[in-house]
């Protein structure tokens, strides 16, 4: 009896001790497996309401790539003198299944005051957590912004998002293989697709290849639906696959570079960005963001150049798209909504000088439609033998079509991949779109 | 009866803490994620609906395409991984081989490194430009590098060679230490009968492991059957859904698609309910021979 006390002490404090220090955590009832590798700085506690006066109180932000929107951050922190920046940096499917957890577990403490979210991503979580995240319409001029990412950061017609950096789609490529294949600078301009892919067996004959091409990765089609100003899904949210002449034309096109063999296959990012480094593929077709990719290899400097990307044959089809690009949220239920609000107004959404700094120093396009004339966009780029890409980027992302992205995108995606390999494999195009459709209806219930 | 009370008792104290942590940490998550796959909805907006989770996982196409492919992946590589695990335990076993230390160490090592590293460096291996692609060029094995990762039968064969490569090792282990349990005088007497070394091994050695195949093989299959980073890093479902697998459909319904958290809730149970009937399966077929 007197062995027994202590043991049963000891067995209650240690249950103790491990419920105290579990009482903080964010438990999620899903029995999904997380991979949270995230460097969190722990946010100081800041009161609500306003400390006193001269207290500088801290704003914190969830985002990924801290050399482009770390930078960002840094150069608009510099800029707002009532409030500090926390930049928290993790991957970006990190930030993503993060912002899930924390908001579906309901807890609010460990929730940030502002989160970058990618445009595609962002309609989704606006329709799973209403009243999460702050409406900005009070706050922000949304015609200040191109109209294409106005329809990206809304949901029911309110704002929530304040645009930040574009993924307005150019075709860079080669200019000495091109000139080699017997082409000039103005007949790369304006190109239709189908005298794109004839470019591939010019170059071929020469012992280059055109692009990549990934038969698991139909990232590409976004660039072309866009383009015709269409989507996976039509403006009420309903599947648009099989009546949609746009993508028939891209899934033509994904079969002809599949059987073509002037493309080079590759498998995932590394053998994507090895290709390009390499010098064997001429010409990638993606948003801005590949800049910094491209400019890697920096023997190339000189030989690259940017022209507009490729039309499909359909009706409505332009010259011009989008991939990618994100904008920043402001959580309702974080420390410090207002003075996040505010930060973001004066900033990234009023603020022309942080527009031209982030455009000198790292090739940074926003789409604030007031800072379209800033100075720095005049700078010829050596890389691209002095063209003045980004002034090019920015003319071109104001005419970008304006398309409403929907809330399904990564269903669409995953739904077409998965009848993608019967179609290259030759099966009938219609009949596997329509198999696409019940897949896609089944996932999004 | 106060004596047996009290060992009771006594016991009771000694795992109340792991119990109640169990209880709080396993159990009840468990029962609040089967009311969480009685709910319909999107993210947030959670309505009770009945079993409605668990009839659209009967009709979903992706669903039972990740269950097959699992399922493939835990019939063809635990045979074969536990096999090899047995064969080099019993060589390993041998008394007179000379850096035992070492050899144990090595096959082991694999289980250890990290399992997102271990799959980018197989997807390296097995790429376009990959060491494999290489060699078989040099030697005219093919004429053009095959895309292993892009081909829905390469893509799952790719999977289970990385499985195999890095858990032999670990079961070696079990089976290592279930041998050094044998008495040595059985071996003698069985060589003193004339017994050859396959006989030993088929006749002594295998019944004699039956309980530790039996929980080696529990092991491996509830561990394959929740098989998900090898899957993400190296082929990230594969070319359409061919080596997608259940715990991916279910991080993909909860973090990647618009969250559905009541679905991906059912779809676990699904995990639950096959974990158990080939549980009780295995136990049949080890279990009746066993007295």
């Amino acid at each position: 009896m007197k062995r027994k006390l202590p043991l049963v002490l000891l067995a209650i404090i240690v249950v103790m001790a491990s419920s105290a220090g579990c009482r903080g955590d964010s438990g999620t009832a899903d029995q999904t497996k997380e991979k949270i590798q995230s460097q969190e700085v722990e946010t100081e506690d800041e009161t609500k309401s306003g400390g006193a006066a001269g207290e500088v109180r801290e704003i914190t932000v969830w985002a990924w790539d801290s050399a482009f929107n770390g930078y960002a951050m840094e150069e608009a922190d510099k800029l707002y003198d009532d409030a500090k920046i926390n930049f928290v940096e993790m991957s970006k499917a990190d930030c993503l299944q993060k912002l899930h957890t924390a908001l579906a577990s309901g807890v609010t403490d460990s929730l940030p005051d502002i989160v970058l979210i990618g445009d595609l991503s962002a309609q989704g979580y606006l329709m799973s957590y209403p009243g999460a995240f702050k409406s900005m319409d009070d706050i922000i001029n949304y015609e200040d912004f191109a109209s294409y990412k106005r329809e990206a950061v809304s949901y029911d017609k309110v704002g929530y998002g304040v645009p930040f950096d574009t993924g307005v789609a150019g075709l860079f490529y080669r200019t000495d293989y091109i000139e080699e294949a017997g082409y000039t600078l103005e007949d790369m301009q304006d190109l239709t697709w189908e005298e794109y892919l004839e470019i591939g067996v010019k170059l071929k004959e020469n012992g280059h290849l055109l692009q990549t091409f990934n038969p698991n990765d139909i990232g590409e089609f976004q660039i072309m639906l866009q383009s015709a100003g269409t989507w996976y899904t039509d403006d009420e949210g309903l599947v648009n696959f099989a009546k949609n002449a746009a993508l028939n034309e891209c899934f033509d096109i994904f079969k002809e570079l599949n059987e073509s063999d002037y493309c080079k296959v590759v498998s995932d990012w590394g053998e994507f960005a090895g290709a390009i480094n390499s010098g064997e593929v001429a010409c990638v077709i993606r948003g801005s963001w590949i800049s910094p990719t491209i400019m890697a290899e920096e023997s190339q400097s000189g030989k690259w150049a940017l022209a507009p990307i490729p039309k499909l044959s359909v009706e409505g089809a332009t010259n011009r798209s989008n991939q990618g690009g994100s904008s920043w949220y402001v959580l309702n239920n974080g420390k410090n909504a207002e003075l996040a609000a505010d930060f973001l107004a004066e900033t990234f959404a009023g603020n022309n000088e942080l527009y031209n700094i982030l455009l000198n120093n790292k090739n940074i396009i926003g789409t604030y439609l007031p800072a379209s004339n800033v100075e720095a966009l005049d700078f010829g780029h050596e890389f691209y033998g002095e063209q003045k890409v980004n002034k090019e980027l920015q003319e071109w992302l104001e005419e970008v079509p304006p398309v409403n992205t929907g809330a399904f995108t990564s269903e669409a995606q995953a739904a077409l991949l998965a009848v993608t390999p019967n179609i290259l494999a030759g099966q009938d195009l219609t009949e596997n779109l329509k198999e696409a459709v019940v897949q896609f209806e089944q996932s999004i219930q | 009866m106060i004596k047996k009370k009290r060992y009771a008792l006594n016991g009771w104290s000694m795992v109340l803490a792991a119990s109640v942590l169990v209880l709080v940490f396993s159990y009840i998550p468990m029962i609040w994620a089967f009311i969480l796959s009685l709910q319909t909805g999107k993210g947030a907006n959670l309505a009770f609906s009945g079993f409605a989770n668990y009839e659209r996982l009967l009709k979903d196409t992706a669903f039972w395409t990740a269950i097959g492919n699992t399922l493939l992946y835990a019939l063809i590589h635990i045979p074969i991984m536990l096999i090899m695990a047995l064969i080099v335990a019993v060589l390993l076993n041998d008394s007179k081989l000379k850096l035992r230390g070492f050899y144990r160490t090595c096959i082991f090592l694999p289980c250890v490194t990290s399992l997102v590293s271990y799959s980018i460096l197989f997807k390296n291996i097995f790429g376009i430009d990959g060491i494999v692609n290489q060699v078989l060029l040099k030697c005219n094995a093919i004429d053009q590098a095959m895309p292993f990762l892009l081909d829905d039968k390469w893509a799952k064969l790719v999977i289970i060679v990385a499985l195999i490569w890095r858990y032999s090792g670990y079961y070696m282990i079990f089976y290592l230490s279930a041998l050094q349990n044998i008495d040595k005088s059985v071996y003698e007497a069985a060589e003193v009968d004339g017994c050859s070394f396959f006989q030993s091994f088929f006749k002594i050695t295998v019944p004699l492991l039956k309980p530790i195949v039996y929980l080696t093989s529990i092991m491996a299959l509830n561990s394959t059957l929740q098989l998900f980073d090898e899957v993400v890093n190296l082929t990230n479902g594969g070319p359409g859904n061919a080596t997608r697998t259940i715990s991916q459909y279910i991080y993909d319904l909860s973090f990647n698609y618009v969250p559905s958290y009541g679905y991906s809730a059912a779809v676990s149970y699904v995990v639950l309910v096959l974990v158990v009937i080939l549980t009780v399966i295995q136990e049949r077929i080890t279990g009746e021979k066993n007295e």
